[in-house]
């Protein structure tokens, strides 16, 4: 028997009463690794997971997550371990600090077994833009497993860790949870720290947890949660127990259904699976409308002008001086800078900072960017319209399930069309869980469940719902 | 499209080299993207207010204490040239 595919409660209870050791999972997550090939990570941390899971032996268990391990995302950035974002320009960068989730997350006593592989800088939707090659979907090698937190899913699907952590900035917790068959939540704006973590849009950055589970999901949130100092972007707002809804009478819930998230551009199958739950939670009582939300056609445009133009400025300070990459070919300061990041950065990394430096300079940021900020305060204005009448949104998480490896790699729009349906909750900043709900030929599908700002514990209390009555039948 | 003087212009301000053989597909890609982008162009929003961030946060103020965060030796680890406490840059002033 293999104790890391038990649920966490179990485990938890056998590391309690000494049945097992934390290097018993630790032995587990490694053995798995070797023998599944998927490229889940970038750098392993074996030989220290080893030594902090034989420490933890003298240590008693005091939560839920002792000695549990972990893998987390290689944007995340890890004291004396390697975090490369998966690009060539940092691939020898080791940080000097612990961003502040890992800190919170080594204060458990959680055991870190790696740093997962990615699409650079988080910029992709297949981990197929990493400098250190593509990463396989578990339930179909031939299948991406969606991006941009490509390894952090894969290896969770693929039973190697019980959770990791990813990072979204336009749907990339969501999307890969979604093609991999697991949880994943996106975060409210603010309620977890981006300290540490390397900057892509930093208006719509959020660091969030991928799980098997959904209660699972909710105890890895409580562990991120919270203010810091170091980030003033995140809020003060008091953390809640984000489990405590879990089990909960869902019947009082009024629910909404944007009729863009269930409109043509969607795949029909995908369509129906929504529309089972829908009609289930009908069944059950809940209030089920749909809805209009304006602007939500713009999303893609709109990410475009926003996440571009931040990004560009986030990797500015890719100049080959500081840390990173440095080339030898140069004459003066100017072709420092350009030979290094020529060479460092991938292609849907040049494209987009090249698109966000030209749309920012000049009389372009009155024109594209002023304009940007004012319909993302519309979209915003009439997401919080709905979420006054209503306790949560829900539609599909993507417009399909996953796709085949390869796929049109020379569009450069593709990328930002699989993010149709989950951009436009970072740019309003609201939290957003996807949760497997059927398949279609065999592929998981994802449902999106978007709930108010810090009602992280509503949206659970769904999830959960939804979870226990979908068990047993697809 | 945009002409090859467009590109180079916006390599040039994201610091950027661009190879003639790369040209082309950098014309067609980002002509992609800023056609798609002039969408929004066309929304008619009559509202004058902005959003920049989705945080709510104003004036977070902070102690003024003195707290060690980084030090010169961790700082100046991840460079590639290093002289003592500086890192070597190549010649900036005539």
């Amino acid at each position: 028997m293999r104790y890391l595919d038990l649920d966490i409660k179990t485990i938890n209870e056998k590391l309690k009463n000494k049945e097992i050791k934390p290097i018993d999972l630790v032995n587990e997550a490694f053995d798995r690794i070797e023998k599944t090939n998927l490229n889940c990570f970038i750098t392993l941390n074996k030989e220290e997971a080893i030594k902090k899971a034989k420490e933890l032996e003298g240590k008693e268990v005091d939560n839920i997550l002792f000695g549990l391990p972990i893998a987390i995302k290689d944007n995340i950035l890890t004291k004396d371990l390697r975090t490369t974002a998966a690009s060539h320009i940092l691939d020898d960068f080791i940080p000097i600090y612990d961003a502040t989730v890992i800190t919170k997350i080594k204060e458990k006593n959680m055991i870190i077994i790696g740093k997962t592989n990615m699409d650079e800088f988080a910029m992709g939707s297949t981990g197929e833009t990493s400098y250190f090659g593509n990463t396989l979907n578990p339930i179909d090698n031939s299948l991406v497993p969606g991006g941009s937190s490509s390894g952090s899913a894969a290896c969770v699907a693929a039973g190697i860790t019980p959770l990791s952590l990813g990072t979204d900035t336009g749907g990339s917790i969501r999307q890969p949870s979604s093609f991999c068959g697991l949880v994943g939540l996106k975060p409210t704006y603010g309620r977890v720290s981006r300290y540490g973590v390397i900057a892509f849009a930093s208006s719509l950055d959020q660091v969030g947890p991928i799980t098997r589970s959904v209660y699972e999901n909710a105890l890895l949130l409580n562990v991120i949660s919270g203010h810091d100092k170091n980030d003033l972007t995140s809020s003060l707002k008091e953390v809640k127990d984000y489990t405590s809804l879990i089990g909960k009478d869902i019947t009082n819930l009024k629910i909404a259904v944007p009729n863009y998230y269930m409109s043509e551009v969607i795949d029909k199958t995908v369509r129906e699976k929504i529309i089972n739950v829908i009609n289930l939670l009908k069944e059950k009582g809940c209030t089920v409308d749909y809805v209009d939300i304006n602007y939500l056609e713009y999303a893609i445009p709109l990410y475009q002008v926003i996440a571009l133009g931040e990004a560009s400025s986030n990797l500015a300070r890719y100049d080959g001086i500081r840390y990173g990459l440095k080339v030898d070919n140069f004459k003066n300061i100017d072709e420092l800078y350009k030979n290094t990041r020529t060479i460092g950065f991938g292609n849907e990394v040049k494209r987009r900072i090249m698109i966000g430096s030209y749309i920012l300079s000049g009389e372009n940021a009155n024109v594209y960017y002023y304009k940007a900020l004012k319909l993302r305060k519309e979209m915003t204005d009439s997401f919080k319209k709905v979420l006054n009448k209503y306790d949560l949104i829900i539609g599909p998480t993507n417009t399909d399930v996953a796709y085949k490896l390869g796929t049109k790699q020379d569009d450069a729009l593709k990328s930002f069309y699989d993010d149709l349906l989950t951009i436009p909750v970072n740019m309003a900043g609201l939290p957003a869980l996807s949760l497997p709900v059927g398949y279609k030929n065999n592929l998981p599908v994802g449902m999106h469940i978007i709930g108010n700002y810090f009602e992280e514990d509503k949206i659970y209390q769904l999830a959960s719902f939804i979870e226990n009555t979908l068990k047993g039948g697809k | 499209m945009i002409s090859e003087e467009k590109v180079k212009h916006i390599a040039d301000l994201a610091k950027l080299n661009v190879s003639d053989s790369e040209m082309g597909k950098y014309q067609q890609q980002l002509t992609d993207i800023l056609t798609e982008i002039d969408k929004i162009l066309k929304v008619d929003i009559t509202n004058d207010e902005i959003m920049i961030s989705p945080s709510d946060n104003r004036n977070m103020y902070s102690e003024d204490v003195i707290e060690s965060h980084i030090s010169k030796a961790d700082a100046l680890k991840n460079a590639k040239r290093v002289k003592g406490d500086y890192i070597v840059v190549p010649k900036v002033i005539e």
